[in-house]
């Protein structure tokens, strides 16, 4: 026997029922929500994974564009306006043009072609699993990533593909390259990329530029959009949240995604209130009798409020157990998902909320409780 | 013996609900000492429920001023009845009003650990509690598992415990067959005599009067000194 007795816990434990139905809303609110975020996370990290992977620190595109993967081409020669600018150490470029392949069945489907330049390798694959990046270079070798094996079908090196009536060669096959638009991603040289689309020929499409020492990347942006006058000029973390921010608001994703979360948020206040209110009433008289004992309203309502929170933490508990299966089964289909801690902190935070404010609406019923209702039969 | 524990002066109670106005009680006077047992009888609707209540400061009355061991307490603010109730009031309810979750031992402990009384004292005391009631075989069992009567002596145990001088019973028997009601009022007597503690019991039961030192009658909110009243009055259930 404890002493002090909790009475919030044995409470809680006394009605099995209502604890697994307590736990089960709550559990289940925090797994819709750490996956829903943790997917959209995963979403917007392949967005931007691309260009997170190179070492630009500026990032040039024709202008008017909206995000990384539907950008126009412009004039290779830019590039030269780009490197007269102070404080720029160097300028690479980079092609993401659209193309399709044809399907050894027949058939054929639309691709991502990155054409990155093979000697820095600056916009290429930055895992490999088989191959080499510098093969790239020779009779029109592409990268394919082992994501797009599902749509492409199985690849290995020295495999042979036609993309846009060219003859590609597969020289490597690269991991964790994934676009959000689902395309398959086909890296290669930035020379065989301006031929896999007639609208690349002569052109790129990003240059990346690199601050010299001694810069401050703000005054080189600046200057840059000075001198790139039909271009738009972007810090990389900039394009990359633009990108985001592109796929998040103008694709309904956003509120997708927003909206699923919404519902997990709602799903759980709701059972969370609706047992912790219940479990409030079926108690009133004990409450009563409490007070009639001197326990004062404090005591009482942080009785209540003990309850709740001790229902909202072992919720969240079993809901991070159920998340790691989940998140594992998850990324074992090939898809990725990013939990940050701060995620966790958040939800964590959003439960137990939820708990108090649920458990504010029952410490509200307790206090209209008539005192001499303890001396009712 | 010095004066009254708890002394009523002319409290009155008076209910509004809607437009009606219900006097539960009016003007009622009464003084309760020590090692005492004054039973409160009288029909129902009475007012017997409401007077307890302010005797047990879980209710103001309306006009009229009630005194605990000398001291004013309907001046009292409300934050300090809570404090003035877990020294000095148990209560013993008609329907026991146990805490369903916890052992007869956690009954007993909660008044305990209300007023902070210390880990190496309060489990004894509560332990001792039971076993003055009989229930030393019990005090792992919870409320579902024991009999009315048991239940009821677990909650005389529960205001054992908390050693409060004074004891305030509604209706305690009322549940219960007339063989174990008989040994709770018998219970109540023992405490009155062997502890000095006050006791009131409020009753309809007319077998009670034989056990108890002195009778208030309560009639439409009256209060009357004591007279016995004959098991076949009219209007009255044994
Ligand atoms: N909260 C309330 N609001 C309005 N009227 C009330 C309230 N509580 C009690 N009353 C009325 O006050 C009167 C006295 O009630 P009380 O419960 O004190 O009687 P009682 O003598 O204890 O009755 P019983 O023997 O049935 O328990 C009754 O007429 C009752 O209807
Ligand atoms: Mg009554």
């Amino acid at each position: 026997m404890a002493y002090p007795v909790s009475i919030a816990r044995k409470n809680l434990f006394h009605d099995r029922v209502r604890l697994v139905i307590t736990l089960v809303g709550i559990s289940f609110s925090v797994v819709l929500i750490l996956i829903q975020v943790g997917v959209y996370l995963g979403m917007m990290y392949n967005t931007a994974s691309i260009i997170e992977h190179t070492d630009g620190d500026i990032w040039i595109t024709a202008r008017n564009n909206r995000n990384f993967d539907f950008s126009l081409p412009f004039p290779e020669a830019r590039e030269n306006k780009a490197k007269a600018v102070i404080g720029v150490e160097s300028v690479k470029k980079l092609i993401l043009v659209w193309s399709l392949m044809k399907l050894p069945g027949g058939g054929s489907e639309n691709v991502e072609v990155v054409g990155f330049d093979p000697d820095s390798g600056v916009g290429g694959p930055w895992e490999m699993e088989a191959g080499s990046l510098a093969d790239v270079k020779y009779n029109r070798g592409v990268i394919v990533d082992e994501s797009s094996f599902s749509k492409l079908g199985e690849m290995k090196i020295g495999d042979h593909r036609e993309i846009f009536g060219k003859k590609v060669r597969v020289v490597g096959i690269c991991r964790g390259a994934r676009r959000i638009t689902t395309a398959p991603v086909i890296f290669t040289s930035y020379k065989t990329a301006q031929q896999l689309n007639p609208m690349a020929r002569g052109a790129t499409v990003f240059l990346m530029v690199k601050v010299a020492p001694g810069h401050r990347a703000e005054e080189v942006i600046a200057r840059l959009r000075k001198v790139m006058r039909w271009e738009d000029v972007y810090s990389r973390d900039e394009f990359a949240w633009r990108t985001q921010l592109y796929w998040t608001l103008n694709t309904g994703m956003g509120v997708g995604f927003g909206f699923t979360i919404l519902m997990g948020i709602i799903v759980g206040a709701v059972i969370v209130s609706q047992t912790i209110y219940s479990a409030t009433i079926e108690h009133l008289r004990e409450f009563g009798t409490l007070k009639a004992l001197g326990a004062s309203n404090r005591t009482v309502y942080g009785l209540i409020l003990r309850q709740a929170i001790l229902s909202g933490v072992m919720g969240f508990a079993i809901g991070m157990a159920v998340n790691v299966v989940v998140a594992h089964l998850y990324e074992q289909s090939g898809q990725i998902i990013i939990q940050p801690w701060q995620l966790f902190a958040g939800d964590f935070a959003i439960t137990i909320g939820t708990c108090i404010a649920a458990s504010l609406i029952s410490v509200h019923r307790a206090m209209q409780v008539d005192p001499m209702e303890v001396f009712r039969a | 013996m010095s004066g009254p524990t708890l002394e009523l002066s002319q409290v009155s109670k008076v209910y509004l609900s809607g437009a009606a106005r219900v006097v539960a009680v009016n003007h009622a006077s009464a003084a309760f000492h020590a090692a005492t047992v004054t039973a409160i009888m009288g029909p129902s609707g009475s007012g017997k429920t409401t007077l307890l209540s302010m005797l047990g400061l879980i209710l103001r009355p309306s006009d009229g001023r009630v005194h605990l061991l000398g001291r004013d307490v309907t001046a009292c603010d409300e934050r300090s009845l809570p404090g003035l109730r877990r020294e000095h009031i148990g209560f013993i309810f008609q329907s026991f009003n146990l805490f369903a979750a916890l052992t007869a031992l956690e009954n007993v402990l909660v008044p305990l650990q209300l007023k902070k009384i210390a880990k190496a004292e309060a489990p004894a005391r509560a332990r001792q509690a039971l076993e003055r009631v009989g229930l030393a075989a019990r005090t792992d069992f919870h409320p579902r598992d024991l009999s009315g009567g048991e239940k009821q002596r677990v909650s005389i145990a529960r205001a054992v415990a908390a050693e409060a001088p004074v004891i305030l019973a509604d209706e305690p028997t009322a549940n219960l067959d007339s063989r174990t009601g008989r040994q709770i009022i018998d219970l109540l007597a023992e405490l009155a005599r062997d502890q000095g503690r006050t006791v009131v019991v409020v009753s309809h039961d007319l077998r009670l009067q034989d056990h108890v030192d002195r009778i208030l009658w309560m009639e439409d909110g009256v209060l009357q000194e004591g007279k016995h009243v004959p098991m076949t009055e009219p209007g009255v259930s044994p």
